[in-house]
């Protein structure tokens, strides 16, 4: 046994207690680093050489004192799936809550302003009008309700189409926000790959990598693998995203599709942001997906139908002045067949007749034009359609149509509401066990900080203690009579 | 299980945030008296409040259709009762024209209050609402009778006004052919009466008058009979605008019972979140401050 063994024991106590404490000042300065995860230090003894021959006098083997053999991660992966897989559901139904709840303000019901007031208000002009329909003060209400019916229809239609419009511009910036994940997250792919080539474990760098991963899995459904040579992929429904270092990036087609760039085929993402926005974008209630399309859609109907059937009814009477045959609203061929591609609830308005300076005299309360001006049946009909099942709006009346779009509209928003809230407390829980595991304890960095502090400052007793045994050693020993 | 400062931190910040939600809901309530705003806060409420709107507002316009039609029967009422009364004096002058004894002056006098009478009847039969001439059927700007001749004008429209859901309709117009017993030429049967009355007291022929009474009965029990009518339906109106009143409430309280809220319970609520909030507050300022390190020399 060498005289300094001692010495060195001593000496890898206070190297490992020092590389400790650095281990332990690292997660402290990252307590709150975002994706951070708290690192360990592996220590391990150092065993005596099992060479032949060096035992010491006493045939008994001692170590060397203490190595570290890892600085390891806590980190369970098994909750990072969990999280990823909760975290995509959570972007969907944020997004459709979102989009649903910027819809409901659209259509603003209940309140005085929506079409269900505003129906309201045209019908009860219409009463009016049965009990004077000599009266031009009455007819211009007539006229200015029905001004107020199309400006409703146009004004919701308008603002749909631009939410439309803005989801598009969304699902490019989304898919802009895509590539650029890939793209990071293929360069640290490389260099994670080149760092533990080295046989050390880049654990700062898989923190980052982790960090982005959560971040795009909430953009888009992802799988990701690690084969044992390190190479890392990351997979949307089958197709690669990031393979290696190799990033593949999409974008949005001329048709408003998200398309593979190298393949050109459709991504079909199945949830995360980009699904529900794509869904909002695109669902015309095919499947059950209930998206803007699908609600201008009925919006379209609905004001086809309340232009068609007012029309026909208001054509077959006619005006203070004898006209006939003249239509209320136009800006299409009320007697046409419903076209879906058709913007009705855009195009409607109140016809030029009637609105032109005399287009008072026109507004048909009559049905017979031997009995004028008195004869008040016609507009008593159209106060009748009200009433009538419209075979466009599905057998049901105008107000009836109306009020289920409205309750529709509420059940979807109600839903997307609830999924998002129930994911929001998934995804928070997920993520607490996940701060659980690998999140910095300040106190227990502390504890670890006095330990490792306390067994430096021990390995430098043991050293003070080796100085003073040589000391003695050298400097007293053989002196006698000196 | 591990607990780190961060989780309770993050755990801290969400029940926090969850209380001042609740918080803020509840003091929403409070504030607008509803308890619903969105469609989503609840779709069925919502759209049974939609279908209460569309029906007070049609119960309104109702109401106001049963409070026009009951004005034209009252206009019409008065008019019939001063025809009414116009024909009782036509009456009385019919006995006292047929009595022998009368001097051919006083005949004459009584022809000439005859005359009177008839162009206050047609007066009456001119009667206006609204500037509309009520008894002229769908020809309400036309005069339906004349001084220059017996005929009528107007035309046999009845004007119906909606007082109810399904199309339940009231006619409020007697047209003027029934009040005056236009024939099928034309030429009211009444006026005509009035004239004959005239000629013959005109030529002092007493038997004549004396025949005329009957005919000036009939045309009475014609006006009677029409004016009952028009009692029937304005009986027929105060019912129905009793019902409209009654939907009117009930409608009002099932719309509040739909989206007004329990003042009581919401304030309760927001007591008590207040509370909650206020002990989450204290908890977050106990919790994240001590750590090991305040202890450490």
């Amino acid at each position: 046994m060498s005289t300094f063994q001692g010495l060195e024991i001593a000496k890898t106590g206070l190297f490992v207690s020092q590389k400790a404490l650095d281990v332990t000042g690292h997660n402290i300065a990252n307590a709150n680093t975002p994706g951070y995860t708290r690192q360990v230090v592996d220590m391990a003894s150092i065993a005596p050489p099992t060479t032949f021959g060096m035992y010491d006098q006493w045939g008994k083997a001692i170590g060397e004192g203490v190595k570290i053999q890892d600085i390891r991660q806590i980190r369970d992966q098994f909750l990072d799936n969990q999280f990823r897989r909760e975290n995509k559901f959570l972007g969907e139904w944020e997004t459709k809550a979102q989009v649903l709840a910027a819809v409901e303000d659209i259509f603003n019901e209940p309140s005085d302003s929506g079409i269900n007031t505003v129906l309201n208000d045209f019908f009860n002009s219409l009463q009016e009008l049965s009990k004077n329909p000599e009266s031009l003060t009455v007819r211009a209400e007539v006229r200015e309700r029905a001004i107020a019916l199309a400006d409703t229809f146009n004004t919701v239609y308008q603002h749909l189409y631009d939410k439309l419009n803005e989801l598009n511009s969304t699902i490019q910036s989304r898919v802009a926000e895509i590539n650029s994940y890939a793209e990071r997250i293929s360069k640290l792919n490389n260099e994670i790959y080149r760092f533990e080539l080295t046989g050390q474990t880049a654990n700062d760098l898989r923190d980052q990598r982790n960090l982005l991963l959560d971040q795009l899995s909430k953009l888009v459904n992802i799988t990701t693998y690690e084969d044992s040579n390190g190479n890392f992929r990351i997979d949307i429904a089958g197709q690669a995203l990031v393979d290696g270092s190799t990033a593949f990036t999409m974008s949005m087609d001329s048709t408003g599709n998200a398309v593979w760039d190298l393949t050109g085929t459709s991504v079909n993402p199945s949830s995360g942001i980009l699904k529900g926005l794509l869904d909002m974008r695109d669902g015309d209630g095919t499947n059950g997906i209930k998206g803007v399309p699908y609600y201008i859609n009925e919006w379209n109907k609905l004001a086809y139908s309340i232009a068609k059937e007012i029309n026909a009814v208001h054509e077959s009477g006619y005006g203070l002045d004898g006209s006939h045959d003249i239509p209320l609203f136009s800006g299409f061929d009320t007697t046409g067949a419903y076209d879906s591609k058709v913007q009705y609830a855009q195009l409607i308005k109140v016809s030029s007749q009637i609105l032109a300076p005399d287009g008072l005299q026109k507004i048909a309360a009559v049905s017979d034009p031997n009995a004028l001006p008195g004869d008040n049946t016609n507009a008593l009909q159209l106060i009748g359609l009200r009433d009538i099942p419209i075979q466009g709006l599905d057998g049901a009346t105008f107000d009836d149509f109306a009020r289920s779009l409205i309750s529709n509209l509420g059940v979807d928003a109600q839903q997307a509401n609830m999924m998002q809230q129930n994911q929001q407390v998934m995804v928070k829980q997920i993520d607490l066990n996940r701060q659980s595991v690998s999140g910095v304890s300040l106190d227990e960095e502390m504890t670890n900080m006095l330990k490792y502090q306390k067994s430096y400052a021990a390995s430098a007793r043991v050293i003070t203690v080796m100085d003073e045994l040589l000391d003695t050693l050298i400097n007293r020993m053989g002196i006698v009579g000196r | 299980m591990r607990i780190t400062d961060n989780m309770l931190i993050t755990n801290f910040l969400n029940n926090y945030n969850n209380n001042l939600e609740r918080l803020q809901k509840n003091q929403n309530m409070l504030s607008t008296g509803k308890r619903i705003s969105r469609p989503s806060d609840d779709p069925v409420a919502v759209a049974t409040s939609l279908r209460i709107r569309t029906d007070m507002a049609r119960n309104d316009a109702y109401t106001k259709n049963a409070d026009d039609a009951k004005s034209w029967l009252d206009i019409t009422d008065t008019a019939l009762s001063q025809l009414n009364d116009l024909l009782q004096r036509t009456r009385e002058l019919a006995v006292e024209g047929s009595n022998g004894t009368l001097t051919q002056t006083d005949m004459q006098k009584i022809a000439n209050e005859i005359e009177q009478l008839k162009a206050q009847m047609i007066q009456v039969g001119n009667t206006q609402y609204n500037g509309r001439y009520i008894f002229a059927g769908f020809k309400t700007t036309t005069q339906p009778f004349s001084e220059t001749k017996n005929s009528y004008s107007g035309d046999n429209g009845v004007i119906e006004f909606e007082v109810g859901a399904g199309g339940n309709k009231i006619a409020v117009n007697v047209t003027g052919d029934k009040v005056f017993n236009v024939d099928s030429t034309g030429i009211s049967q009444l006026l005509t009466v009035m004239d004959k009355l005239k000629n013959a007291l005109d030529s002092g022929d007493h038997q004549a008058v004396s025949n005329l009474i009957a005919d000036v009965d009939k045309q009475l029990e014609n006006v009677l009979a029409v004016r009952a009518d028009v009692g029937a339906k304005s009986n027929r109106l105060d019912l129905i605008q009793n019902r409209l009143q009654d939907d009117n409430y009930n409608f009002t309280a099932l719309l509040s019972k739909n989206e007004d809220v329990d003042l009581a319970q919401v304030i309760t609520n927001l007591q008590m979140d207040e509370n909650v909030y206020r002990a989450s507050l204290a908890a977050g300022a106990r919790i994240i401050q001590p750590s090991l390190i305040d202890f450490l020399r």
